[in-house]
């Protein structure tokens, strides 16, 4: 599988000074490019100094909105050429967004295409945030808020400007963000492997999990762990939040919890990963990751990475509680398992 | 307790967040009060529209999801069953918040079955 990362951050935070450093970086060999600019004459892609083993793909427009299509034929174009050997066999992929971006409907695009899905894995999401100016777009723009919920890893730039605002902005940004690193980069300087884990590594839940689990959050309650409330009225209340459960879940529970999260609040599900103790193979954790209404199929651990075997949540979501996460599931599962019991008497009613 | 009580008694503990979480999922305001002698509670949004959501055990021994209105325009009322929580919350949201989009679920194509 072909790791690919998702470079995003608002305008001017520094996306392209930080691409324009990392890949002449030894570590970026092998690397496949595509940049997204917004407007008919895209300047980016004049920043960036380019090595024979990378190569710049160009789309106009913003990603987010109407190019998703058009990602999604560049990626699938790359993977062709790369197969025919017409151009050199890069390893990853990194996508830098527009500065205006929602990176939600790109995420839910690279994982719903069907080609992309079998030779291709989202590795990680990147997110520059401006430590000068970042408090003040945090407030303002709903998009930047997305950015930083749904970043696996948080680069601040600017930093030699930033004064004491950094400090709470850091504070800010781990409030809506508990879970990723947060890193700083002087003029674009920073070592790649800091940012682009392998989709190997970004697979593996325990990071996410290791948030839950240090939170000493109670079995079957729910903890709410940041909410910045000064941006738009959909992005109000961006929350990341988990639930752990002692019991474990009956797959189709699990299947019904699911549906209703994705059907009543798929757009505010930003993103929801877990590690899940199914009743049916209970050595076995499933793990899963969503983002909106779109999941990864979820795959299956060999063992448990711990001695810790409740099953663990971890959302980043917008108007959705946790007591009606919790909610959901003893309903559903209450009903799974009355109608589980019932069926044997019907059965031999009816006989 | 038998597991038919005890089934109850937790459908009837967490119905009010189930029903405050839905519409707070759906961006709608209002005002959810559960009975608590019974899994029963009235979902009174802004507008004065009010929705009675009951679950209970019918004579065949299966149990069943009702929501019971007034038609806002016919001043009809109306009651529909619905068999699980799922399809409850779909008629719920259908009643109070119309133009809230739905989602369907999408696993991605290499998908194995949960």
């Amino acid at each position: 599988m072909i790791p690919i990362t998702v470079l995003t951050g608002f305008l001017g935070s520094g996306k392209t000074t930080l691409l324009s450093h990392l890949l002449p970086h030894p570590e970026m060999g092998r690397t496949a490019v595509i940049i997204n600019e917004f407007g008919e004459i895209g300047l980016d892609h004049e920043l960036v100094e380019t090595s024979e083993e990378d190569f710049v793909e160009l789309t106009t427009g913003c990603l987010c909105c109407r190019l998703r299509d058009d990602l999604v034929l560049t990626i699938r174009d790359l993977l062709t050429r790369r197969q025919r050997g017409d151009v050199p066999v890069f390893e990853q992929i990194l996508i830098e967004t527009t500065g205006l971006a929602d990176p939600l409907p790109v995420l839910q695009t690279l994982a719903s295409d069907p080609v992309l899905a079998e030779t291709t894995k989202l590795a990680n999401v990147v997110t520059t945030v401006d430590a000068l100016l970042g408090l003040s777009t945090l407030s303002r723009f709903s998009e930047s808020l997305r950015q930083v919920a749904v970043a696996d890893q948080l680069v601040f730039t600017k930093v030699d400007l930033a004064g004491d605002e950094a400090q709470q902005l850091r504070s800010k940004v781990r409030q809506l963000n508990p879970l990723a690193p947060q890193h700083s980069a002087i003029h674009g300087n920073i070592r790649p492997s800091l940012l682009l884990g392998s989709a190997q590594e970004q697979a593996d839940p325990l990071r996410w999990l290791g948030y839950s689990v240090s939170d000493s959050v109670e079995p079957k309650s729910g903890q709410q762990n940041g909410n910045l409330g000064e941006a738009g009225p959909h992005d109000s209340t961006i929350e990341t939040f988990s639930i752990v459960r002692e019991r474990p879940f009956c797959a189709v529970t699990l299947t019904l919890l699911l549906q209703v999260l994705t059907e009543h609040c798929g757009a505010g599900l930003l993103r929801l990963k877990g590690i899940v103790q199914i009743e049916e193979d209970p050595e076995r954790p499933m793990v899963i990751h969503g983002v909106q209404h779109v999941f990864h199929p979820p795959t299956w651990l060999d063992c448990w990475p711990g001695s810790d075997r409740r099953s663990r949540l971890v959302f980043i979501a917008s108007s959705i509680q946790p007591r009606w996460v919790n909610a959901l599931i003893e309903t559903l599962d209450a009903e799974v398992r009355q109608l589980g019991s019932s069926q044997p008497a019907d059965a031999a009613a009816g006989h | 307790m038998t597991h038919s009580e005890t089934h109850l008694n937790s459908v009837k503990h967490h119905l009010a967040d189930l029903l405050e979480g839905a519409v707070t999922a759906w961006d709608v305001v209002a005002d959810v009060t559960v009975r608590k002698d019974q899994a029963e509670a009235l979902v009174v949004v802004a507008d004065g529209i009010a929705v009675l959501v009951t679950y209970r055990q019918r004579s065949t021994g299966d149990w069943q999801w009702a929501l019971s209105c007034r038609d806002p325009q016919t001043e009809q009322p109306w009651r529909r069953f619905y068999p699980s929580a799922l399809t409850m919350l779909r008629g719920l949201r259908a009643e109070l918040a119309p133009d809230q989009p739905a989602f369907g679920l999408v696993i991605t194509p290499s998908a194995v079955s949960l």
